[in-house]
């Protein structure tokens, strides 16, 4: 399943959408069989969550987050690089 | 974001309400949710924590007959205004994980729709549930090797606390008696074995 990072702005959202938006999203994963949240980090300086998520296609990551009310400013397909593979 | 919503209660209802907004092709409205979540605890068709008792099935009557058809079966916009009263709650109390008490005041406490609707005609207000579970102990989900006075299930089961007395000097309800002591104290699990739905007495 491919990897996305998902950038998500809350400038102008109250501060508790932060987790607000995570339980929402969790609860909409329902309706998307197979796609995984993986982890997600937030800037409270900048008011942005990145997120990581396994989908099949960019389109069900926007989809997810129409669905769970959340916002999706950019996606992008990434690759994980975790250290256990140069040690 | 917060990893607040790991497996567990909140999982299970995710589930439910899925199942019902699809049954109901209805958007995960505050409704759905309130419905799954009674649903998820309730008993024989009752959802009872001590000040509050609601017929289960009667919500899901209303439920069906107003749910709002949506091709979509997102998020609505009350769902969006509950998910951050619960946040609320989940901060008020100081724990981390979100747990059935946070969604239970965050339903008593959001003003509108069904939930609105059933607590404010119970008049039943948060403090006194908190109250009652730091008195009994109790739970939303009641553990089944719960220790019961008379007095908690006639109050329990809506009768009158001699009636229990009768139930208890009959063996029709097994109870213990505290070493040295008078009082009585009731299994909740026997309690529950009462409440057979209609039909399946003898």
């Amino acid at each position: 399943m491919p990897l996305f990072q998902i950038a998500r702005s809350l400038a102008e959202l109250p501060d508790e959408e932060v987790d607000a938006g995570a339980l929402r999203a969790e609860a909409c994963l329902t309706r998307f069989p197979g796609m995984r949240w993986t982890r997600s980090y937030y800037d409270a300086a900048a008011r942005l969550v990145t997120s990581y998520y396994e989908a099949e296609s960019q389109e069900q990551i926007r989809e997810h987050a129409r669905a769970a009310q959340i916002p999706c400013d950019a996606v992008i397909e990434v690759t994980e690089l975790v250290p256990d593979s140069y040690r | 974001m917060q990893d607040l919503g790991e497996a567990g209660f909140v999982e299970h209802l995710n589930r439910e309400v899925h199942g019902l907004a699809g049954r109901l092709h209805s958007a995960s409205t505050l409704d759905v949710n309130f419905l799954a979540y009674l649903r998820h605890f309730s008993r024989f068709g009752y959802f009872s924590l001590g000040p509050i008792t609601i017929d289960v099935n009667l919500i899901e009557d209303v439920v069906e007959r107003t749910a709002v058809p949506s091709e979509e079966l997102d998020a609505a916009d009350d769902y969006v205004r509950f998910s951050r009263l619960v946040v609320q709650e989940v901060r008020r109390s100081g724990r981390k994980r979100i747990d059935e008490l946070h969604y239970l005041f965050a339903f008593m406490r959001c003003n509108e729709g069904l939930p609105g609707r059933v607590f404010g005609e119970l008049g039943v207000k948060p403090e006194e549930v908190e109250a009652y579970l730091k008195r009994t102990g109790g739970a939303v989900s009641e553990p089944l090797e719960r220790l019961m006075s008379p007095e908690e299930v006639a109050e329990y089961l809506r009768v009158n606390v001699q009636t229990v007395r009768s139930w208890i000097r009959s063996g029709k309800l097994a109870a213990r008696r505290v070493a040295g002591l008078r009082a009585l104290r009731v299994r909740f699990a026997d309690v529950v074995e009462l409440l057979k739905p209609i039909g399946e007495h003898g």
